[in-house]
């Protein structure tokens, strides 16, 4: 039988909220967003992990930022 | 160093169940002793001196969690039989090296007013609430869930290995990984695929109140679209609860599948216990079960590959491969393909097809077409010239092999079912046929549920057009807009589409689009790829923990067992089998060290190991092995013996390995001023040995 453990290599799980970055920025440049669109969604996350999420006013002023930027 | 590095020092209980005042270890007039550097301490705690409440405590000091209700932690004086209870104030001190600095966490019990609070010593002063270090606070607070993995007791692998506490884990990886508020921001991913809840949550009903407004002010269309959505949330209140309900109800049927499931095989344990004959057969049945299963899986991987499925059409197939084995693809699979998506109203991705999108996909085609992804193209291409004639005799093959090996299995278990009747009693024949018929019941109204709730929470909308299922969806795929429409909706999914579009219509024709379309895409982009990480995360996390938990006793004796954190719990596989198997409780126990070890190297975190105690279900041999992996695992342990467990260490794991531990005893000395018991702590390695309770006797007895 196969041993589907022993055969596979650990991955690497450090810094998980680097890997979060990176796959958000993936996402983001896929779905066409600008640089500074993926700039501001990478900001929006980063502070979200290091100080709290954002009240609603400060989200709606981000969010309408990142909206009324030029793809 | 790691990221948040945790040593307990000492612990200290004052008017505390058994303990008028008891410091572990003793302190040296007024100054506190740390504990010495080993790696594992053992406490020695008869039965009924408080290792469970010390537990608990521990557990609210780590989270920062005053109690509820503490006044079963009330001084306790008499004895068993005639326990009363004093209300002088209590107090329980966890004194903690956090990142190479001291800090003394202490819980304050006032029983007379059912009041509790922290004051915390800090290296810059006293606090008079709960005050560790940033990176603690956010590791642990308001985490009672979380400590439960590194304060541990047989109920903690209960918790984690049950249905009723699936959600431990993933929320325990969430906090550990430090991304916990990024779904606190974007909300929690539905059965139907959206995300809802978090602050993004509490946007959308903003957005959607002011939309609301416009069902008296809103013109025309507007107005239309904005009672559209009205109707839609009706809609959802409806659906969501049918779809709770059917959750309740497949949880509550494979309770009880599982229930009968146990049920009968302990009817089989039993049986087959009786004759060495009836075991032999049982073991074959095993055995036979086992090959029929990796039969399966070897002709599914057979017909996975082409070259088995398209016999007849297979020197087409590799034609059109060998054509085609440069990277230049054809326009029809290539450019050409991709530009012609364009002029879909929708998207193979799901979007709705608008000028942004059809813009996008016209400027990105040559990233689409990349060359590193071609040369993958390539080479898979390169492939299908070294595979010669495709003739299906392997594929043949493994299906007889299933074929022969399914008859064996039939006749082994028609054998065992006529030796079963003619060797049980009427009773126990009767008892298993009703059950297997309750379970014949049971799997057709699961299969029925579980259809049901497939229907209204599924995202595949392939699967939903195959069953008719497709209502409020127009021609083309695009999703409906008329009120009588959405009344028809049997899916979560189309309904949330519908809304959706309903919002971007209304948005746009206010000239108001910046803000929900930053919502949606944002949402979308960072929830996908949270739920990405937190994918990948539990794979690595699985294989982390397996290769630890074979390590460990119990599961390192049962070859190929592996366990899976999935989202919906810890689940246990037999090697390459999808069918999850049960375990013992000391392997279950041991799957959460493991766990909980690979989780909290996923923090940087190095914290303390404490288990009430764990050799519970173990049996003999395992405690060296229990030793050697669990010191081996974790920067600290803390275990809370009782007697008989001490005599099994004792027994199991002291010459070169626990008696170089630290060790210590918490034994009654006599009566205490307020008439309660009196104990101590003593460090003597004579007493620790030789210490026995009542319940010893008891043992050794039977």
């Amino acid at each position: 039988m196969v041993d589907v453990v022993s055969e596979r290599e650990e991955p690497n799980m450090k810094d998980p909220k680097q890997k979060l970055m990176s796959l958000i920025r993936d996402s983001a440049e896929k779905k066409g967003c600008s640089k500074t669109q993926v700039s501001q969604i990478l900001a929006l996350v980063e502070n979200t992990m290091s100080d709290g999420i954002p009240d609603i006013e400060e989200l709606q002023r981000i969010l309408k930022s990142i909206g009324g930027v030029e793809k | 160093m790691s990221a948040l590095d945790i040593r307990i020092d000492s612990l200290h209980w004052k008017n505390i169940r058994s303990f008028d005042s008891l410091d572990v270890p003793n302190r040296n007039g007024n100054q506190y002793i740390n504990f010495p550097t080993k790696k594992t301490l053992f406490f020695q705690m008869p039965n009924g001196t408080g290792k469970t409440t010390t537990l608990h405590l521990i557990r609210n000091i780590l989270s920062g969690q005053l109690p509820s209700d503490f006044s079963e932690w009330r001084r306790s004086i008499g004895d068993e039989t005639e326990e009363s209870f004093l209300d002088t104030p209590s107090e329980f001190e966890l004194r903690l090296t956090i990142n190479g600095e001291a800090y003394g966490f202490k819980l304050h019990l006032n029983h007379n007013t059912n009041e509790a609070h922290f004051s915390t010593t800090t290296p810059k002063g006293i606090r008079q609430d709960w005050a560790p270090p940033i990176a603690f606070q956010k590791a642990f607070l308001n985490r009672p869930d979380l400590v439960q993995l590194f304060v541990f007791d047989a109920e903690t692998a209960r918790h984690i290995t049950k249905r009723t506490d699936e959600k431990l884990l993933q929320q325990a990886i969430r906090q550990f990984g430090g991304f916990s508020t990024v779904y606190d921001l974007v909300g929690e991913k539905s059965a139907h695929g959206s995300f809802s809840g978090g602050r993004y949550g509490t946007l959308k009903d903003v957005i959607k109140k002011e939309l609301g407004k416009l069902t008296e002010t809103g013109g025309g269309k507007v107005k239309g679209w904005a009672n559209a959505r009205i109707e839609v949330e009706e809609s959802r209140k409806i659906l969501s609860a049918k779809a709770t309900k059917t959750e309740r109800d497949i949880k509550k049927l494979q309770v009880k599948k599982e229930d009968i499931e146990t049920k009968i095989a302990e009817i089989d344990e039993n049986y087959a216990g009786l004759s060495d004959q009836a075991t032999t057969l049982k073991n074959s049945i095993d055995v036979i079960s086992r090959r029929k299963t990796e039969s399966s899986m070897k002709l599914l991987q057979l017909l996975m590959q082409p070259i088995h499925n398209f016999i007849p059409e297979w020197d087409h197939v590799k034609s059109f491969h060998r054509r085609h084995s440069d990277w230049n693809l054809p326009a029809d699979i290539g450019r050409g393909w991709i530009s012609r998506l364009t002029e879909e109203k929708v998207c193979i991705c799901g979007r709705i097809m608008d000028d942004e999108h059809r813009k996008h996909i016209e400027s990105n085609i040559d990233e689409y077409l990349d060359e590193g992804k071609n040369n993958e193209v390539s080479s898979m291409q390169g492939e299908f010239q070294s595979i010669g004639k495709s003739n299906g005799s392997e594929v043949l093959l493994a299906v007889e092999e299933l074929q022969d090996i399914s008859e064996k299995l039939q006749e082994s278990q028609e054998l065992w079912e006529t030796k079963f009747d003619s060797e049980s009693s009427k009773e126990i024949v009767e008892e298993r046929k009703r059950l297997a018929g309750r379970l014949a019941d049971l799997i057709i109204e699961l299969d029925s549920a579980e259809y049901i709730h497939k229907c209204l929470t599924t995202t595949n909308y392939e699967w939903l057009r195959g069953q008719g299922r497709t209502e409020g969806l127009v021609k083309g795929g695009l999703p409906t807009t008329s009120i009588s429409e959405i009344k028809k909706v049997n899916n979560l999914k189309i309904l949330e589409d519908i809304e959706k579009n309903l919002i971007s219509l209304i948005n746009k024709s206010e000239g108001n689009s910046a803000l929900w379309e930053a919502f949606q895409l944002t949402q979308e982009i960072i929830g996908e790829s949270l739920e990405e990480l937190s994918q990948q995360l539990r794979v690595a996390l699985s294989i982390k923990a397996t290769k630890s938990w074979r390590s460990m006793p119990a599961a390192g004796a049962d070859k190929g067992l592996r366990l899976e954190i999935q989202s919906d719990g810890m689940k246990f596989f037999r090697g390459n089998n999808t069918k999850p198997v049960g375990v013992s409780g000391a392997q279950s126990v041991s799957a959460c060290y493991s766990v909980a070890s690979a989780i909290s190297s996923l923090g940087d975190i190095n914290i303390p190991l404490i288990c009430d105690t764990p050799f519970a279900g173990f049996d003999e041999g395992m405690v060296p092995k229990w030793y050697d992996s669990i010191s081996s695992t974790f920067p600290q342990v803390i275990v809370l013996l009782n007697t008989l467990e001490k005599r099994a260490l004792v027994e199991g794991a002291w010459k070169n390995r626990a008696e170089n531990e630290y060790h210590c005893t918490i034994h009654q000395t006599g009566e205490a001023s307020d008439g309660g018991r009196k104990f101590q702590l003593s460090e003597d390695m004579e007493l620790f040995l030789n210490l026995r309770s009542a319940g010893d006797e008891k043992e050794d007895l039977q």
